[in-house]
Formats: structure tokens, C-alpha cells, sequence
């Protein structure tokens, strides 16, 4: 019988996406950064170009945090629907290759690359190091100290230059910065040599000039920038990629339909345009090439960052992080666990936070040990500062504490404390309800109970209030500024 | 004399009706933005981008710049009225605006605020067009020893925060100092005081901690201590300062504004460490520096000076060198390649009317600002003499989708509300909590300087060079001022 049923809803199931004719939501584009740089710029250029060629709605949303991390969980958290398109790009490779988080490109189908960029040395027009030639002969003689400019540690632009590095047979010392802008400005200002990037960087900066091109050919817009191979050196296929990747095993009818569709866009001379203006290449690499390209590139990403020192070959340190938090807890808590029975005057916030802030660093400096020395600082590693913050904590709460046991004070008079805490315990059941019940209704019945709370009783009014605000929160928030809020299960 | 026909001329293509609704809309729009906390300058301008690509490109600047110069402003307002930042530098406005609101004064401080902002955006303005290209060349020079120094001087800044208590007031800082480090690495990738949680990769989101340690502290606080029935506060004035009034603080405003601008101009520092800078130079200038952190018109005064005279500032290294000087003129610069145009100095020469129109509609900007924020102050003087019990949940529900705007994370507004029991917590015990953002946001800037200028040379590196030794000097200065300062007095009341 059961198995009549099970095979009957099989069945309707298949009907069911057969008819169902995808799309019939909104196509979410996952964006990992801000809005306003690049690759949120490009996403929603394509959409408004997608939105051209197809009956659906597109929408952007970014997921930052982790260099692309928190975006890469966020679609393989969602369903295999076809909904949700993940913008990428060639760093996403060092960050799943870098962070701890459980994230691979293999995770990813790779539907579409849509813009190339080919990498570039850069330098400063007026500073003595100007050419590939001066490059190379100030590395020689600088000896490992030519001080290199980029962004994150391990990132595109590092693995560029470790590759540049190691077919030029130099060493330099990467700088990293924020962001390739920041490098940029200390570029200009002469606080470094060569900075790797794309021809779009020295766009409207005079000053800065294109050393060498690492492509085929000499690129129309700088041609006088020698290629590498010109020079004899066999870098000439080294691009950036920007493109489009869906969750693996993503619905065959939307794989299909989104090819299509990239297809349509990238032959839009909109687009051509646009990424033109940028001073890229758009292209169209389909699945298959594009997949390909992928995996090359990060197959050399793991030889270089693992040559460099920043990616450890399988070397696991023993993690007591746990270990120590508890011993630490269970110190603070016997000792204040002595005051309430030995020393009933010293048991107070005042004696209190000190003494935990004091165990708390403690156990924090501790985890500092785990702490890598790392090969690019050589004086001052990632445990410095915490630790310098860490000294200081344990010094100035220790005089505290001191001061605070020679001189008791007397604590104020608080008379309510126990509806501060109420709204807390409705805050805290207001924030776990949220993802459920969407914003706008758990916002509704908060704004009430938060009141009644209050001990406000006007009822018309906090109906009113309650009501204007969440009407006046999706007036503003979705239909002027367009940020979507959550909706829960009615979304 | 060049400049002045370029710009007269730049005036008078914007003296039409469509480009002065244009910009009349971005400084509507900038308020709201700057208001609404979570939403910062820079995520404004990003979503107007797309609106834009239909405009021509002095349109589509126009409202962008017009957005831009407007939210910092309007980050003050909802500072000066219910303690919540709506942007990063309005914290500074939380610290005598808010207590004047208290004091049934919200007229005069917003009033304040407004006209205060007007003069330091004009004359960040002024300063953009005449002075730009030797700043940019200047601001330039600042390495990463200079940033280091200017993270120091910052830090200085927590003696004058301090409330009487130095020893909590350098807990607190190194609590933030401390916090900042969470998260990645920026030099070798390692995962700090993670504990292996992703969305703690790049560390706590700044504006949900900054809602948290100053809204959400200020509501738990506020009912903790008030009466058993919440009751509005007692009369309330929309009276704003007079005019005399604000002429008396002359030097003030004049001396924040340009304090803003300059500030401005140093790509990365930005309009918040401006504001506090300016913020601690006021006090020193003041004749009553005892007020300040209690009420100070001044302090109102100093912080919008400041924050808007940095917009101005931060447009110098963009236009001029193509360099965002802030968060939001990185988004202008995508805009501006959206329409074709590529900041840096080829843009004055091949787009000079583009650009002369911009730099006037900053001056129109700024007069709209001042006008819509007059009328716009009688609003929040409604607002916040709503019942508390109604005004506070309320709040809590702004700082809810506050801290879910910035990154679309719930991750966020749980931080939001860590950040609030924390601030409550240090609050109930006499700790400041704004060494705790002075320590979040400088702990960034001293730490990845103080490494990079390693990288680049030996520890002697920040004495050897004059700008970072000079800053470095000034700032042991400003640490020891307030003991210097107590004992010239001591000495002069002896005698």
C-alpha cells in the first residue's frame, strides 16, 4: 500500500516539475562584497541587461564577510533551485583554500565567466624603478626587500606576484593592504615599488604606468607596456575572472535556461560596453572551459601559497581552546563561589568584573600561543597586539580590583531592574522568532508587548504605533531604498 | 581666478529646475539614509547607483554627491535625539546631544547640529575646490608609520573621555582594542578569537556593535533607573539656539571644520575619527571644558562641523588622484566609470564642467541641507516627545533592522544586542563606553600601520620620519594635557 503511495507522489512530483516552468521566483544574484564595488557593480549592471532578455525579476543581494566565505555558505545553504546565482571570482579560490570554513569550489557548478582581466605590473611613473628591467636589477640588489603592494595576504594579486617572483627569479616583500586602493595611494606616494593589478587601476592616474602585461599580446589601450614574453618570461595567460556559479546538482531546466541567458547578455552591447569601460574583456566561457579554468588555477594556487608558507601542508596544532575555556570558568566561578561563602563583602560587581576580565585575558592569552609566527612578519606576528591589549587589560583590571577592595562603593539604587531585564527576555524571544515569522510581523507584536511591558496602557495607541511603524518600515525599506527584509516562512 | 569661471559656470548649469530637484531629492535622501542607522553613507550611494545609470553623468553625480554630503548629517540627528548613531562619526554628537535632549533642550542641540554642519560643509567645499590638487600631493606623503602615529594621537583622545575614571576609561579602550582584533588576520589569514565561527572572519560588524553600546545600553539603562511608570520627557523645547548663540562658538565651529577637512583628505581615516579629533580639540579650546560630555553646545557644534567638513575632504584625493579618501567615494568611483568617466587629474582637464558642477552642488547641497533640516527638526522634536514606553521598543526595532541591514545577517543583530548587554553592563558600573569605539575603530588602523611600516624598515622608522615623530610628540602632549593643564591651574591658585 505504502509503497503505492510513495510511488504515486514520485510521480506527481516529477508532473510537477515538469509543468513548473522555471522561473517563477525572483532569481537572487549572491554578491560577497559591498555594494559599490566591483563585482556588485557588474552583477547589477548584468541584471538590469538579464532583465532585458527574460520575464523574471532579478534581484542583488550581498552576503559580505570572510572574503566570500559568508556568501559561499550562503547559497549552498539555500535549495539547488535554480534562485540563487552566486557571483564569483578568481579570489574565491584563495579564501576556500584559506579559510577553515568547510567550503570548496567543487561545491559549485560553474555556469558562466562572463569578464576577464588580464594582471599587470604597475609602477610609479616618477620614482626610479619604472620598467620590468628596473624591477628585476633594484630586486637583485635590494636582496628580498623590494617592497611589493596589494591587498590580502594569499589573495589574487599575491599569488600573482609569487608566480611573478618565482619566473623572474627575485624575492620581494609583500605589503598588504586593505584594499587595492589604499596600496594604490601608497604607490603613489612612493612607500613601494610594484603593485600587481589590472589595467583599470592606472586608468586617470598619470603618474602610474604599466610595467609589463602578462598576455599574449600588448593590450590596445597601453601599448607601449611590454608583455612579459616579449621580455622572455613565460607569463602570458594570467587573467582575472569574474562570472557566475550555481550550487552543485542546481535543477537541469534552470542550468539550461541561465546559459541561455547568459548568452543573450553577454551579446547585448550594453554589456560589451560596460565591461569595456571598466577596462576588461567580456567573454563567455560556458561550463565546461569555465570549470576547467577553475581548477588550473587553483591547482596553482595550492603549489605557490603552499611554497610561500601560507598554506601549511596538513600540520594540525591540538586545539585546548575548550579545555582551557572551562578550566578558566570553573576558576572564576570557585573563586567567586569562595567570596559568597568566605568574604561576603568582596562578592559585587565591583570586586567581580575586574576579576573576570583579569581571567579572561588569561585564558584569551593562552589561545595566543596557537597563534602562526608567520613567515611575512618577522617582527611583529598576529599574537603582538592582542597580546599588548592583553597586558594591559590584566595590569589596569588588577589596579582596579586593588582600588576597588581598598575603597568599597556604595552601588546606586536601581528600582527596575527587573523590566529592563523583561524587554531583554522579549528582545531575546523577538530576535529567535524573527527568522520565522518574517520581520514585519514579529516587529508588530514586539512593538505591542514591548509597551504593555512599559506599563503603557493607551491601547489605541500602541495599536497605532505599532502598526505606522512596521507600515512606515516597509514603505521605506523595501519600496524606497529596496533592501529586502527577511519574511520567514510567508517569503 | 581661473577656478572662480569654471565654477560660476558649473552654478549656472545647475540652475535649472531638473538639477536642483535632483540634488534637493539626493539631500532628502541622504537624511534618511544618514537617520537610519545601519544604513551608512556608503550603502546610500550604492543604492541610488543603479537609479542613476539613466541620468546624464553630471545628474547621476550630482544626486550621488548630494546623498553623500546630506547623510552625515542626518547620522547626527537621530544621535542628538535617541542616542543611537544613524552613522559611524555621529557618535561623537551622542555625547553632549544627547544629554541636551535630556535636558529638555533637543531645539538647540539639533539646531546646532544643522547649522554647524552647513559651515563645515561649505567650507570643506571651499577648501575642495581651491586647495585640492597641494593636498592630495600632501595627504600622499602619509605612509604607514603617519597612519600609525595618527591611530596613536586617537587613542590620546580617551583622557578627555575618560569621565574622571582613567583606569576604566583604558579598560574600555583596550576592551575595543581587543574586540577589534577578532577575526581574520589581515596579514597572515589566521582566524583570531574565532572559536570557528564564519561570520566572525572579518570581526564584528562596527554599526551593530555601535547601536548596541549606545542605543540598546541607553534603553536597559534608562529603565533601570527611571520611575515604575514611563513617562515622557518633561517639556520639551523646540527652541533653537540663536544666532548669537552660535556666533559665540565662531572659533569652534571654524576650527572643527577644518580640522574635519583635512582629516578627510588622508585617504582611510575618515569623517569618524574627524569627528573625535575635533571633538577633543574643542574641549581644549573651550573656555568650559567641564560641560562637555554633559550638554556642551559646543561638543554638538564641533561633531557636525567636523563629520560634514570631511565630506568635502574625502572628495580631494577622489577627484584629484582617484583615490577614495571614505568608504562612500569608493562607491562614487564606481559610479563615476559607470558613466564613463575615470577619476584623477584628466578629469579636470577632458570633464572640467562635470567636475566644476559637482563642487556646486555641493554649495547648493548644503543650503537645501540647512533648510530641510530646520523644518525637519520640528519633527523629531514630535517624536521624541513621544511616551517612552512607546519611543523604546520602537528604538529596539530600529536597531533591529539597523544591524540586519549592513551585511543582511542575523548574525549581525545578535552581535547588535551582545554589544547592548555589554554597554549596559560597563554603563551600570561606571565604565564610558565610547573608549570602547575608540578602540574598535583605531585598533584597525594602529595595528595593520604599525606592522606594515615593520615590514617596510625597523622599529626606528616612526622617529625618523618627520610627520609620524611630530604626530607622535603631540599625541604624548594630548595624553598628559588634562594632568598638565590641572597643574597650571593648581599652580595659578597658589599664587
Amino acid at each position: 500500500m505504502s509503497k503505492i503511495i510513495k510511488s504515486t507522489l514520485l510521480l506527481l512530483t516529477l508532473i510537477a516539475t515538469v509543468l513548473a516552468k522555471y522561473p517563477e521566483k525572483p532569481i537572487t544574484f549572491i554578491v560577497h562584497s559591498k555594494p559599490g564595488s566591483a563585482i556588485d557593480i557588474t552583477t547589477r549592471r548584468l541584471t538590469q541587461i538579464a532583465a532585458k532578455h527574460s520575464s523574471a525579476t532579478f534581484l542583488v543581494e550581498n552576503k559580505t564577510g570572510g572574503s566570500g566565505i559568508v556568501a559561499m555558505r550562503e547559497v549552498l545553504s539555500r535549495q539547488a533551485d535554480g534562485y540563487t546565482v552566486l557571483a564569483v571570482t578568481k579570489s574565491f579560490i584563495s579564501t576556500a583554500l584559506l579559510t577553515q570554513g568547510g567550503v570548496q569550489m567543487d561545491d559549485f557548478d560553474f555556469l558562466a565567466c562572463v569578464v576577464i582581466d588580464p594582471e599587470v605590473l604597475i609602477t610609479n611613473r616618477h620614482s626610479k624603478i619604472r620598467t620590468l628591467e628596473d624591477i628585476i636589477s633594484d630586486a637583485l640588489v635590494q636582496k628580498g626587500r623590494q617592497k611589493w603592494l596589494g591587498p590580502l595576504v594569499g589573495g589574487v594579486d599575491h599569488l600573482m606576484a609569487l608566480k611573478t617572483w618565482d619566473h623572474l627569479g627575485i624575492h620581494g616583500e609583500w605589503i598588504p593592504f586593505e584594499g587595492g586602493s589604499d596600496a594604490l595611494a601608497a604607490l603613489m606616494g612612493k612607500h613601494g615599488a610594484v603593485y600587481v593589478g589590472n589595467p583599470v587601476d592606472v586608468k586617470g592616474r598619470p603618474d602610474l604606468m604599466v610595467a609589463a602585461v602578462a598576455a599574449k599580446s600588448r593590450l590596445s589601450e597601453f601599448p607601449k607596456a611590454p608583455t612579459f614574453s616579449e621580455k622572455g618570461f613565460g607569463l602570458e595567460d594570467e587573467v582575472l575572472w569574474r562570472g557566475y556559479a550555481l550550487k552543485k546538482g542546481t535543477d537541469p531546466q534552470a542550468v539550461i535556461y541561465l546559459t541561455d541567458l547568459f548568452k543573450k547578455i553577454t551579446q547585448d552591447s550594453n554589456w560589451v560596453q560596460f565591461i569595456r569601460s571598466t577596462s576588461a574583456q567580456p567573454v563567455l566561457l560556458s561550463q565546461k572551459p569555465f570549470t576547467a579554468m577553475v581548477h588550473k588555477d587553483q591547482e596553482q594556487a595550492v603549489t605557490y601559497l603552499q611554497k610561500a608558507g601560507i598554506l601549511a601542508k596538513g600540520v594540525n596544532k591540538t586545539d585546548y581552546s575548550g579545555r582551557n575555556g572551562i578550566v578558566s570558568l570553573l576558576v572564576f566561578i570557585i573563586l567567586a563561589a569562595s567570596f559568597f561563602f568566605f568574604k561576603r563583602e568582596w562578592f559585587k560587581a565591583e570586586i567581580l568584573i575586574p576579576l573576570f576580565l583579569i581571567i579572561l585575558s588569561l585564558f584569551l592569552y593562552t589561545l595566543t600561543g596557537a597563534f602562526p609566527s608567520g613567515k611575512l612578519s618577522k617582527t611583529a606576528g598576529p599574537a603582538a597586539m592582542p597580546r599588548l591589549w592583553l597586558y594591559g587589560l590584566i595590569f589596569f583590571n588588577g589596579w582596579l580590583l586593588a582600588q576597588n577592595i581598598k575603597n568599597p562603593q556604595q552601588e546606586e539604587a536601581r528600582p527596575n531592574g527587573r523590566q529592563a531585564l523583561g524587554l531583554v527576555g522579549v528582545m531575546l524571544v523577538y530576535l529567535i522568532s524573527l527568522p520565522y515569522l518574517g520581520y514585519y510581523i514579529s516587529t508588530f507584536i514586539f512593538l505591542i508587548v514591548g509597551s504593555y511591558l512599559l506599563r503603557y496602557r493607551k491601547h489605541a495607541l500602541i495599536l497605532a504605533t505599532a502598526a505606522g511603524f512596521t507600515a512606515l518600515s516597509y514603505l521605506i525599506f523595501n519600496q524606497v531604498l529596496q533592501v529586502p527584509l527577511p519574511l520567514g516562512i510567508w517569503g | 581666478m581661473d577656478i572662480l569661471t569654471h565654477l560660476l559656470s558649473g552654478f549656472s548649469e545647475l540652475m535649472h529646475w531638473s538639477p536642483l530637484l535632483i540634488i534637493l531629492a539626493g539631500v532628502m535622501m541622504g537624511i534618511l539614509v544618514g537617520v537610519l542607522p545601519g544604513l551608512s553613507p556608503a550603502m546610500g550611494v550604492a543604492l541610488l547607483v543603479p537609479f542613476s545609470y539613466g541620468m546624464s553623468p553630471l545628474n547621476a553625480m550630482i544626486l550621488l554627491v548630494a546623498l553623500y554630503s546630506a547623510a552625515n548629517y542626518g547620522g547626527t540627528i537621530t544621535a542628538i535625539a535617541i542616542n543611537t548613531p544613524g552613522t559611524p562619526s555621529a557618535i561623537v554628537s551622542t555625547f553632549d546631544g544627547y544629554p541636551l535632549t535630556k535636558q529638555g533642550q533637543p531645539g538647540r542641540a539639533l539646531g546646532a547640529s544643522v547649522m554647524a554642519s552647513t559651515v563645515g560643509g561649505i567650507l570643506g567645499a571651499l577648501v575642495l575646490v581651491f586647495f585640492s590638487a597641494p593636498l592630495a600631493k600632501a595627504a600622499l606623503s602619509f605612509g604607514p608609520p603617519e597612519y600609525f602615529a595618527l591611530a596613536i594621537f586617537g587613542l590620546t583622545i580617551i583622557s578627555s573621555l575618560s569621565k574622571g575614571n582613567y583606569i576604566k576609561a583604558f579598560i574600555a579602550t583596550l576592551l575595543g582594542l581587543l574586540l577589534n582584533t577578532v577575526g581574520m588576520d589581515p596579514f597572515t589569514g589566521y582566524q583570531r578569537f574565532t572559536f570557528g565561527m564564519a561570520e566572525l572572519a572579518d570581526g564584528f560588524s562596527f554599526i551593530p556593535a555601535l547601536i548596541g553600546l549606545f542605543a540598546l545600553s541607553e534603553i536597559f539603562l534608562s529603565i533601570e533607573q527611571a520611575p515604575k511608570t514611563q513617562k515622557a520627557i518633561k517639556k520639551i523645547s523646540g527652541k533653537m539656539p540663536s544666532l548669537t548663540e552660535m556666533f559665540s562658538m565662531k572659533r569652534i565651529v571654524l576650527q572643527s571644520s577644518v580640522l574635519g577637512t583635512l582629516i578627510g583628505v588622508v585617504p582611510g581615516a575618515g569623517a569618524t575619527i574627524a569627528a573625535f579629533i575635533a571633538y577633543n580639540e574643542a574641549k581644549r579650546a573651550s573656555k568650559t571644558p567641564e560641560k562637555f560630555g554633559k550638554g556642551a553646545l559646543e561638543g554638538v557644534a564641533a561633531s557636525g562641523a567636523a563629520t560634514s567638513g570631511s565630506v568635502g575632504g574625502a572628495l580631494v584625493p577622489l577627484l584629484t588622484l582617484g583615490i577614495p579618501g571614505s568608504a562612500a567615494t569608493a562607491v562614487l568611483i564606481g559610479a563615476l566609470m559607470l558613466h564613463g568617466l575615470t577619476p584623477g587629474p584628466e578629469l579636470f582637464k577632458d570633464n572640467a564642467s562635470i567636475v566644476y558642477g559637482i563642487f556646486a552642488s555641493l554649495f547648493i547641497a548644503y543650503f537645501l541641507m540647512l533648510f530641510l533640516g530646520i523644518i525637519g527638526n520640528k519633527i523629531w522634536i514630535k517624536i521624541i516627545s513621544a511616551p517612552r514606553a512607546l519611543l523604546n521598543p520602537a528604538i529596539l526595532a530600529i536597531a533591529v533592522i539597523g544591524s540586519y541591514a549592513v551585511g543582511n545577517s542575523m548574525f549581525d543583530v545578535w552581535s547588535c544586542l551582545g554589544f547592548g548587554l555589554l554597554g549596559w553592563l560597563l554603563r551600570r558600573y561606571n565604565f564610558p563606553t565610547a573608549p570602547v569605539i575608540l578602540g574598535l575603530i583605531l585598533g584597525f588602523l594602529a595595528e595593520t600601520n604599525f606592522r606594515r611600516a615593520l615590514l617596510m624598515g625597523d622599529a626606528s622608522i616612526f622617529f625618523t620620519r618627520t610627520v609620524s615623530l611630530i604626530m607622535l610628540i603631540l599625541a604624548a602632549f594630548s595624553l598628559f594635557w588634562p594632568l598638565i593643564n590641572s597643574y597650571i591651574k593648581k599652580r595659578k591658585t597658589k599664587k
